[in-house]
């Protein structure tokens, strides 16, 4: 009988986090979290970032900024929590 | 069954999302958003309402309006996924609430605690005669 093996489908934190510290937009960055606080479901981050791309941009410029680097992974969460700081 | 794997593989998920404008959103839409948000001064779009919030980003929005004292139109996107999904386009932000002031985003719960921490939030309110 045939047996489907469940996909791996959940975003993890470690993919949210290296998909920030190795994107071009943001560099140079000084600090990325990322915490699951959905109990490891992959549906609900919180997450930080430091970076110098933020000088001179506007709160909800910088949220855009990460927005755009996350653009595939947002629509496969529930919802996120975002924190930008300038270095 | 095949159906159901590939509409499960996060894979196939992005490959339906591509990369697109808010000038991509279809011009009646559009107009159609630019109404609500023209609606009043303030405008937010909540998951729910103020009295039904259906999110907990939705429910500290609507709760940092009131601790503001601000008067504010809202708009249960909920009721429309047509504009539900066309204003995360039109406004190039992926999430829910949105805050816009006098026709301009500025920002989710987020970006708007944020600005309220920072001082900015309120400082912008009063510039506009809002506060």
């Amino acid at each position: 009988m045939f047996r489907m093996t469940r996909l791996r489908m959940a975003i993890t934190a470690a993919d949210i986090e290296a998909k920030l510290r190795n994107s071009e937009k943001l560099k140079p960055v000084h600090g990325v979290k990322v915490v699951d606080v959905s109990g490891g479901c992959g549906s609900f981050f919180n997450i930080t970032v430091t970076s110098a791309a933020f000088r001179d941009r506007s709160l909800v410029q910088q949220h855009r900024l990460v927005n755009e680097v996350l653009k595939g992974e947002i629509p496969l969460i529930h919802g996120f929590s975002l924190t930008t700081k300038v270095e | 069954m095949l159906r159901r794997i590939f509409a499960s593989s996060p894979a196939f998920l992005r490959c339906t999302l591509p990369n697109r404008a808010p000038d991509q959103v279809k011009p009646e839409l559009a107009a159609a958003i630019r109404r609500i948000i023209a609606e009043d001064r303030i405008v937010i779009f909540l998951t729910g309402t103020p009295q039904e919030p259906r999110c907990g980003f939705t429910v500290k929005m609507v709760d940092m309006m009131h601790q503001l004292g601000v008067k504010y139109s809202f708009y249960n996107i909920l009721e429309d996924d047509e504009v539900c999904e066309g204003l995360k386009i039109y406004s190039d932000w992926p999430t829910y609430p949105q805050l816009y002031i006098d026709g301009d985003l500025v920002g989710g719960y987020d970006v708007c605690k944020g600005m309220l921490l920072s001082g900015q939030l309120t400082k912008l309110l009063k510039e506009k005669d809002l506060l």
